[in-house]
């Protein structure tokens, strides 16, 4: 039901009533007139009945005081005579007034008027007769007598018929009363109960309204509950993380995906600053990346985050996550909010990433075929020459040339390591790490033996990674070479292999622990390491070892890290080769070429 | 150098088709008693090997118009006991390509290693002669 039509009930419900009321206050007013009236013709027939006695007394004293002066003759029996006469003439006047309306009563005042003014003849009469024996005849006195009963008889059929006016009046007001009495009952009944059924009327429309703007409400209640359902079965449902925050940037809202990625729950994240529950740095220099908070509240629109963010979990997990940030708007145009959808590409990160290396490998091959071409053919006739000169030398001469050679040697050693690295892979085969250690170990039999050192094994024969082996064998060939450099005299070398089960996205793999106790790398050169040509040895390090090493090892989506310490009592360097089970790295495989297809397409985006 | 060796009356053909890189493997060859003949290509090549009798011939892979892998097999066609030797400046060569050879070797290497190398396939096939 509308407002409006809400007061425009209650409205009618006030106006009606009120309406009613003043008609009935009109009814009882007149009839209360009505009333009135009535009983004031009562009360002036009960003033003509009390008049008219007044005047027979008025009358009745004339005459008294007139036998009284005859009788005796003396004046002052004749004074309530005298007193009289104005009275009753004052009286008479007064009556006729009084009955002016009652023609009949006229009539019968007339009469008496004429009985009295008769009467008044025969007192002048007797008065002016001074014979004491005509005033005490009994003639004179019996015609008095006679009139005087003439006027009181006709007073008396005066004051009956007033009487019975007044009784008809009284009898006609009571009636009124009766009939209005009656009439202000059955009204205020008919009235009552019509307002009744009106207001019951108006009262069971309100009812009814009000009950269907309950069942409005309720069924209102119940849509904007689905929807809210709708809309959260629906975030959770997304497969991309989804956290929105208030204005002020407080998680608000966060589905299963995000809570699974951040490792909070949405209980716990509610309310906290994003900052907290989404943290996010560079993968590469670990700095903390811009809030996407400020930055949508900056950029006022939505925007996407920097490359290489990583997500860290609450449990100090890792993810690569690709996201962007919305503003929320209300309907006026004011944030009042940020929503924050993000999702794991750990897995295309790293894949692109071994892409990357791979394509690069691919091209430096390339590259280097054609420079091997290029320098080989020149180094070689030099080679050559040197040794035919050589041949012709003695003394300084011969020393220098054997000092070329051996320069020239060393070229040519460079030149084949990096190119190694390059030669066409054919398909990887399951290679045993045991067996591919003790190999190397073998070549380095001579060194171990004569520097004494002692080495500690522990090379499970069952542990098995599939790749080249003669690439891996130029792994560890490196690693253990250095080691040994690094020890020297009476060292001592431990070999680690251990099996790693599948992480995250990491798969399954061996992990070799090559440990030494040398003296240790200063953390200058820790971070020079794996960079081409650079070297610790002098003269007699090519600075590629550890460079080519970790070509191969990328190659083989593997990893290769290493710890160090130059303190005096635990000094000592460990390098940790990890490969996983399955070859992954392999470019010329059509499930890698897809992806490296894909991967193309993902970095021209 | 030791001009009494044995093997020094052995011929060699020598290809490549970078002159001087051949002009001085001719000269060190000889100062080893070899006799030497050259070639630049794989055509001239193959009409030398045609025409007279070599101990070995000593090949370069990557040349214009014809590479090593394909005069090694042509000249195996005609002689199945060739005796012949990749020298490449490529480190290693797809296996196919040295299917038609006696052993690969790669430029650069020391010029002591490739003559040994010569002088043992020489001999082994003389005494497998």
């Amino acid at each position: 039901m509308e407002p409006r039509t809400f007061s425009r009930i209650l409205r009618t419900s006030l106006l009606i009533p009120t309406l009613v009321i003043m008609v009935m206050a009109a009814i009882v007013g007149w009839e209360l007139q009505q009333l009135r009236t009535a009983l004031t013709w009562v009360d002036r027939a009960d003033r003509v009945i009390s008049e008219m006695r007044l005047t027979l007394r008025s009358m009745v004293d004339e005459e008294t005081g007139l036998r009284g002066y005859l009788l005796t003759r003396r004046d002052e029996f004749l004074q309530p005579y005298n007193n009289a006469i104005p009275r009753v003439e004052t009286q008479l006047a007064s009556l006729s007034d009084l009955t002016a309306d009652n023609s009949p009563q006229q009539q019968r005042l007339q009469q008496i008027r004429s009985s009295y003014d008769q009467w008044m003849m025969y007192s002048q009469r007797m008065l002016s007769d001074q014979s004491a024996l005509t005033a005490s005849s009994f003639e004179s006195n019996m015609e008095g007598k006679k009139l005087m009963d003439q006027i009181r008889n006709q007073f008396e059929e005066t004051i009956r018929a007033e009487y019975q006016l007044r009784d008809e009046r009284v009898r006609k007001s009571a009636d009124l009363d009766k009939l209005f009495l009656g009439s202000l009952i059955a009204l205020t009944v008919v009235l009552g109960s019509s307002l009744a059924f009106f207001t019951r009327r108006q009262l069971l429309g309100l009812s009814h309204a009000y009950d269907q703007m309950l069942a409005d409400s309720r069924r209102k209640t119940v849509q904007v509950e689905e929807q809210r359902e709708w809309v959260s079965t629906t975030l959770r449902s997304i497969g991309d993380a989804v956290i929105a925050t208030d204005s002020e940037g407080k998680v608000s809202l966060m589905n299963a995906v995000a809570c699974q990625l951040t490792g909070w729950t949405e209980e716990e994240a509610r309310g906290k600053d994003l900052q907290d529950v989404f943290k996010i740095v560079n993968q590469e220099t670990r700095e903390a990346v811009e809030n996407p908070v400020s930055k949508v509240r900056r950029m006022n629109k939505v925007v996407g985050l920097a490359n290489h963010t990583v997500l860290i979990s609450k449990n100090g997990t890792e993810y690569n996550i690709d996201d962007s940030g919305s503003p929320i708007r209300n309907s006026d145009g004011e944030l009042v909010g940020i929503v924050l959808v993000f999702r794991d590409i750990t897995r295309e990160y790293q894949m692109q990433r071994t892409l990357r290396t791979t394509e690069k490998l691919a091209l430096a091959g390339r590259l280097s075929a054609t420079i091997a071409h290029e320098i080989h053919n020149p180094l070689d006739t030099v080679s050559n020459v040197l040794y035919l000169i050589r041949a012709d030398s003695q003394g300084e001469t011969l020393k220098h040339v054997d000092l070329a050679m051996q320069e020239l040697q060393r070229v040519s050693q460079v030149t084949r390591s990096m190119l190694s690295l390059y030669r066409e892979s054919k398909t990887p085969v399951p290679v045993s790490v045991k067996e591919v250690l003790e190999s190397v170990l073998s070549l380095f039999d001579r060194k171990i033996s004569g520097n004494e050192v002692r080495i500690a094994k522990s090379l499970p024969s069952s542990l098995t990674v599939e790749g080249f082996p003669a690439e891996l064998r130029q792994v560890f060939s490196n690693l253990i070479g250095n080691a040994l450099d690094a020890v020297g005299q009476h060292g001592a070398l431990s070999l680690i292999a251990s099996k790693t089960a599948a992480k995250g996205d990491l798969p399954a793999g061996v992990s070799v622990v090559i440990a030494d106790n040398g003296t240790g790398i200063s953390q200058d050169n820790l971070s020079k390491l794996f960079l081409p040509f650079f070297t610790t040895k002098g003269e007699q390090g090519t600075g590629i070892g550890l460079w080519v090493s970790k070509g191969i090892v990328d190659k083989h989506g593997g990893t290769i890290a290493v710890d160090s310490s130059t303190e005096a009592d635990y000094h000592g360097t460990s390098f940790t080769v990890w490969l996983p089970e399955k070859f992954t790295g392999e470019r010329h495989s059509p499930k890698v070429q897809v992806e490296m297809e894909k991967g193309k397409q993902l970095e021209t985006a | 150098m030791n001009s009494s060796n044995p093997q020094s009356t052995a011929r060699i053909l020598c290809v490549d088709d970078e002159p001087v890189g051949l002009t001085v493997r001719k000269l060190l060859l000889e100062r080893r008693g070899y006799t030497v003949e050259t070639a630049s290509n794989g055509t001239t090549a193959l009409d030398l090997f045609k025409t007279r009798p070599f101990d070995l011939v000593l090949l370069d892979f990557y040349m214009p118009a014809m590479n090593g892998a394909e005069v090694a097999r042509a000249m195996r066609q005609i002689r199945p006991d060739a005796r012949i030797v990749m020298l490449s400046a490529y480190v290693s060569l797809p296996e196919e390509a040295l299917q038609h050879v006696n052993a690969s070797l790669t430029k650069g290497i020391h010029p002591e290693v490739l003559l040994d190398s010569i002088s043992q396939i020489i001999s082994a096939n003389r005494t497998g002669d």
